[in-house]
C-alpha cells in the first residue's frame, strides 16, 4: 500500500515534542509515584505513536494520538519513519507502540502469499498473524485507502482501458512507475506479473510513493501505468484508476496496530471510536487539506477530532 | 493459483530486511535490466559527463577572460561562496519545481553546482600568475592573446584544473543525490536500499558510487598532471589538490 | 500593494509569489507565521536548532580530531602524505553513498549523521591547521627558543596564536560546507532544515523548500560572519599586518 509518500525522512521525532514529552512524563511519573498509595490506577500509560512517511499516515497518527491524549494517555510521536519495511521493525522492537495501518496491505506484508481476501477474512487472518508478533490489530475503519493501478485520462481513453486485464491489449512490456518497494510487493509489481500475467517493465520512482515523481513519469510517458492511492484527489481528474478485476489488491481499510502489552479496554475503545468516525470521504477530505491546501497534518488532525467530538 | 504462484517468486526475491550483500549480488536483476547496476552506472556517468561538459563550456571562458582582464573577481568569488551554502538537495528540488521531475532538472542542477568552483579557481589561478612574469612577457612584445596563451594559461593550469577536479567530484556526488528527483543513476540503487532497509543495495550501490567518484578524481588528476608543464612540475613538486581548490574558493 | 498585481509581467509574478501569497507561491507567509512557533511538525525554529546542533557537533568534533592530527604531522613529518591522502579520500566520497555505507553499522541515527559530517570537515581542518603551523616564521620560533620557552609553551604561546587565522579560515570553509551537507542527513533520519525541503518536495509545497533553502543560506552567512569576527577578535595583529 502506500508507504512513505513523504520521502525517507527516517525516524524523525520533533526534538521539542520529544523534549516536552520526556520532561512532562517524568514529572507525571514522579507525582504518580508519590500519590500511588491512594490511586490504584497509577501513572498514565505512555504511548509512542509512529507513522509512515506520507502525509495521510501522519495525519492519522496525529488523530489516533490526539484521541489517546484526550483519554489521559501520555502520548509522544515518532512520525515519518519511512516505508512499512522500516516501520514494522520499529513497532516489533518497541520503538513505537502504535501505527495506523491499512488492513489488506499489512496482511500481505506479514504473509506475501495472501491476496484478494474480503475485509472480514483479512482482518481475522491479520489478527492471528499479528498476535504471534506481540501486536494487536484493532477493529478496521470503514475508511479505506488502497493501492490503485492508474494511467493518465488521455491514455485510458485512447486505448479504451477499463480494467487491469485490458492492459494485455497493449504491446508488451507494459511500463509501471512505482517506488522502490513496489518491486518486492505482491500488491504491486509482483502481483501484476503473477496474477495478471503481464509482462512489466519497472520504472523506479525511488522514494516517491504515488507522489510527484510517479505522476511525472505518467505525464511524460516514461511509464504508462503507475501505482497511486485511491484517496488521491487527482484520480478522476488527471488520472484514472483501472479496475482491479482479479482482486490482486487488498482492502485498504485503516486499522490501528498496537503493541499488545499496551492494549487495555479503554485504549481499544478510544481508538475504535476514532476508527468508527472515519469514512473514506472524510479521509479524502483530510488528504485534500494536507496535500492540496498545504495545512499541517497536526492542525488537520486537531480539527478532525474537534469536529467529531473526539478531542 | 494466484497465491501459490506468488510465494515462490517472493521468497526468491531480495526482500526488504532480508537482502544482504550476498543475496543482492546473487540476484539476477542486480546485473541486468533498467534497475540493474550496469544500467544505473551508465546513467550516472552519462548524466555527470554531460553536466561537466556544459559547465566547462560555460565556466572556463568566463574564468579565463575575467582572470586575464582582472575584472569581476570579487563578485565571482562571493557568488561562489554563497553558492556553497545552498544545499545541493535544494538546488535539485528547486530545479524539479521549475522543470518538472526527471533527468533535466538534475542535469541543470549539476551544471549550476559545477560552475562556481571552476570559475573561482580559474580566476584565482589566472590572477596568481606573477605580475613580473606577465610584465616581462609584455616587455618582450607579446600581445594580450599571446600572453594569455603562452604565459598565463600554462602557469594557471594546475590550480585551474584543481577547480575542475573539485567540480567533477562534486558532480558525481550530486548525481547520486539526483535520484531523489527521479533522475535514475546509482543513487536510485542506494536510495532503494535505504528506503527498504536492504543492506545489499546500500553497500554495493554505495561502494560503486565511491569507486566512480574515486575514478573521477584520479582521472582528472591525471589530466591535470598531463597538462602541467614539465618545468612547473619540477619547481613546485606538488600539485594543487581539492583542498587548494576549496581554499581558492574562499578567496 | 494591489498595484503590483495590476502592473503585470514580472511584477505580477513577484506579487503572486512574495506579496499576495497562497499555497502555490514560493513563500506562503501564512505557513511561515504559523510555524514560527516551537513544537510544531514544521516548526522553523526547531528545524533551525537541529541544523545548528548537527553542524556545531560536527565541526567541534572535527576540530578536536584535526588539531592533534596536524600536530602529529608536525612531529612526524612522514605522516603528512598518509593523513592528507586519507582525509582527502573521505572528502571525495559522495555524501549519500557514505551515509548508506554507514547505515548497516550505525543505523538511521544521529551517530551516522555525525560520523559522515565530521569526516567531511577533516581534510579542510587538518590542511589549514597544518598550513597555519607551518607558516610560523622560523625566526619567531628561534626567538621563542632563545627566550627559553619549553616546546609546549612555545606551541601554546607562539605557534597556536600565529596559526589561528589559517585555522579559522579552515573553520569557515568547514562550517559553511557542513551546513549544506546537514540537509543530506535527511536520508538517515536527521536533516534539520532538510526535512522542510523534503516535505515540500513530496507535498509539492514550494514554501517549505524556500524556507529550508533560505534558512541554510542565512545560517551559512551568519556562521561565516561570526567566524570572521572571531578571527578579528582573537588575532588583532593580523588585521594590522594583512588586511583581507
Amino acid at each position: 500500500m502506500r508507504l512513505h509518500r513523504g520521502g525517507i525522512v527516517g525516524a524523525v521525532m520533533l526534538a521539542v515534542v520529544a523534549a516536552a514529552c520526556t520532561s512532562s512524563s517524568s514529572s507525571t511519573q514522579s507525582t504518580a509515584s508519590t500519590t500511588a498509595v491512594g490511586g490504584a490506577k497509577g501513572a498514565p500509560t505512555s504511548i509512542t505513536v509512529g507513522s509512515a512517511g506520507f502525509s495521510e499516515n501522519v495525519t492519522l497518527a496525529r488523530i489516533y494520538g490526539g484521541a489517546l491524549e484526550k483519554a489521559g494517555y501520555k502520548v509522544s510521536y515518532k512520525l515519518k519513519i519511512g516505508a512499512r519495511e522500516v516501520v514494522e521493525p520499529a513497532l516489533e522492537s518497541g520503538q513505537i507502540d502504535l501505527v495506523p495501518e491499512y488492513a489488506g496491505n499489512y496482511l500481505n506484508f506479514l504473509d506475501p502469499a495472501v491476496n484478494g481476501l474480503p475485509l472480514d477474512q483479512a482482518t481475522t487472518q491479520l489478527q492471528a498473524k499479528a498476535k504471534t508478533k506481540g501486536l494487536t490489530v484493532l477493529t478496521p475503519s470503514a475508511a479505506a485507502d488502497g493501492d490503485v493501478v492508474a494511467a493518465t485520462k488521455d491514455f485510458v481513453a485512447k486505448n479504451s482501458l477499463t480494467s487491469i486485464s485490458d492492459l494485455k491489449k497493449l504491446p508488451a512490456p507494459v511500463s509501471l512507475a512505482g517506488p522502490a518497494e513496489c518491486q518486492t510487493r505482491p500488491t504491486c509489481l509482483l502481483g501484476l506479473q503473477s496474477v495478471y500475467g503481464l509482462q512489466v517493465k519497472f520504472v523506479s520512482t525511488g522514494t516517491d510513493s504515488g507522489g510527484p515523481v510517479t505522476k511525472a513519469a505518467l505525464d511524460k510517458g516514461d511509464a504508462v501505468i503507475g501505482r497511486l492511492f485511491s484517496t488521491d484527489t487527482d484520480l478522476g481528474k488527471k488520472y484514472v484508476a483501472l479496475d482491479d478485476d482479479k482482486n490482486f489488491q487488498l482492502a485498504g481499510n485503516i486499522v490501528p496496530v498496537v503493541r499488545s502489552s499496551k492494549v487495555d479496554d479503554k485504549l481499544a475503545q478510544t481508538l475504535d471510536k476514532v476508527s468508527a468516525a472515519l469514512t473514506t470521504a472524510k479521509l479524502t477530505a483530510l488528504d485534500d487539506q494536507t496535500d492540496n491546501q498545504k495545512q499541517d497534518p497536526a492542525d488537520v488532525a486537531t480539527m478532525f477530532l474537534k469536529q467529531n467530538n473526539l478531542g | 493459483m494466484r497465491a501459490g504462484g506468488l510465494s515462490g517468486s517472493v521468497l526468491a526475491a531480495c526482500r526488504p530486511g532480508h537482502c544482504g550483500i550476498g543475496t543482492y549480488v546473487a540476484e539476477h536483476s542486480t546485473w541486468s535490466g533498467p534497475d540493474g547496476l550496469p544500467h544505473r552506472l551508465v546513467q550516472h556517468v552519462e548524466l555527470s559527463a554531460e553536466a561537466m561538459v556544459v559547465a566547462l563550456a560555460l565556466a572556463l571562458p568566463v574564468a579565463v577572460v575575467l582572470g586575464h582582464l582582472a575584472r569581476g573577481g570579487v563578485l565571482a568569488v562571493n557568488i561562489s561562496n554563497v553558492g556553497r551554502a545552498v544545499p545541493s538537495l535544494a538546488v535539485l528540488v528547486i530545479g524539479a519545481r521549475i522543470y518538472g521531475i526527471g533527468t533535466l532538472p538534475a542535469f541543470l542542477a549539476l551544471v549550476v553546482l559545477a560552475i562556481p568552483p571552476i570559475v573561482t579557481n580559474g580566476y584565482t589561478a589566472m590572477r596568481q600568475v606573477d605580475a613580473d612574469v606577465r610584465d616581462a612577457a609584455v616587455g618582450q612584445g607579446l600581445s594580450g592573446v599571446q600572453v594569455l596563451r603562452r604565459i598565463e594559461l600554462p602557469l594557471a593550469l594546475p590550480l585551474l584544473m584543481a577547480g575542475v577536479r573539485t567540480a567533477g567530484v562534486q558532480v558525481v556526488a550530486t548525481a547520486t543525490l539526483a535520484a531523489y528527483v527521479g533522475s535514475g543513476g546509482l543513487g536510485a540503487t542506494v536510495l532503494s536500499g535505504l528506503v527498504n532497509d536492504e543492506v545489499g543495495p546500500e553497500v554495493v550501490g554505495g561502494l560503486t558510487v565511491v569507486g566512480l567518484a574515486a575514478l573521477a578524481e584520479l582521472g582528472l588528476a591525471a589530466v591535470q598532471r598531463a597538462l602541467t608543464s614539465d618545468g612547473l612540475r619540477r619547481r613546485s613538486g606538488r600539485q594543487p589538490t581539492l583542498a587548494d581548490a576549496m581554499a581558492a574558493d574562499m578567496g | 500593494m494591489d498595484g503590483l498585481l495590476a502592473l503585470g509581467g514580472p511584477w505580477h509574478w513577484f506579487a503572486r509569489n512574495f506579496v499576495h501569497t497562497d499555497q502555490h507561491s514560493w513563500v506562503w507567509w501564512q505557513f511561515v507565521r504559523r510555524n514560527l512557533a516551537r513544537g510544531r511538525e514544521f516548526s522553523i525554529p526547531d528545524r533551525v536548532l537541529e541544523h545548528v546542533g548537527l553542524t556545531l557537533v560536527a565541526v567541534g568534533i572535527g576540530l578536536v580530531v584535526s588539531v592533534p592530527l596536524a600536530l602529529a604531522v608536525r612531529r612526524w613529518r612522514w605522516l603528512e602524505q598518509p593523513v592528507l591522502w586519507v582525509t582527502g579520500a573521505i572528502f571525495t566520497i559522495p555524501s549519500l553513498a557514505l551515509f548508506a555505507l554507514l547505515v548497516p553499522l550505525t543505523g538511521l541515527s544521529t551517530t551516522t549523521a555525525e560520523i559522515g559530517l565530521v569526516g567531511y570537515t577533516l581534510l579542510i581542518l587538518v590542511r589549514n591547521t597544518l598550513a597555519g603551523l607551518d607558516g610560523v616564521p622560523a625566526e619567531v620560533m628561534e626567538a621563542a627558543d632563545a627566550m627559553g620557552l619549553s616546546p609546549r609553551r612555545r606551541l601554546l604561546r607562539v605557534e597556536v596564536p600565529l596559526a589561528l587565522p589559517a585555522v579559522i579560515a579552515g573553520l569557515r570553509i568547514a562550517t559553511v560546507t557542513t551546513i549544506g551537507l546537514v540537509t543530506v542527513t535527511l536520508f538517515v533520519g536527521q536533516g534539520g532544515l532538510g526535512q522542510l525541503i523534503d516535505d515540500g518536495f513530496h507535498r509539492q509545497f514550494p514554501t517549505q523548500v524556500t524556507v529550508g533553502t533560505v534558512g541554510c543560506v542565512v545560517l551559512a552567512v551568519l556562521a561565516d560572519v561570526t567566524l570572521l569576527g572571531a578571527e578579528r577578535l582573537f588575532t588583532p595583529w593580523s588585521r594590522a599586518r594583512s588586511p583581507r
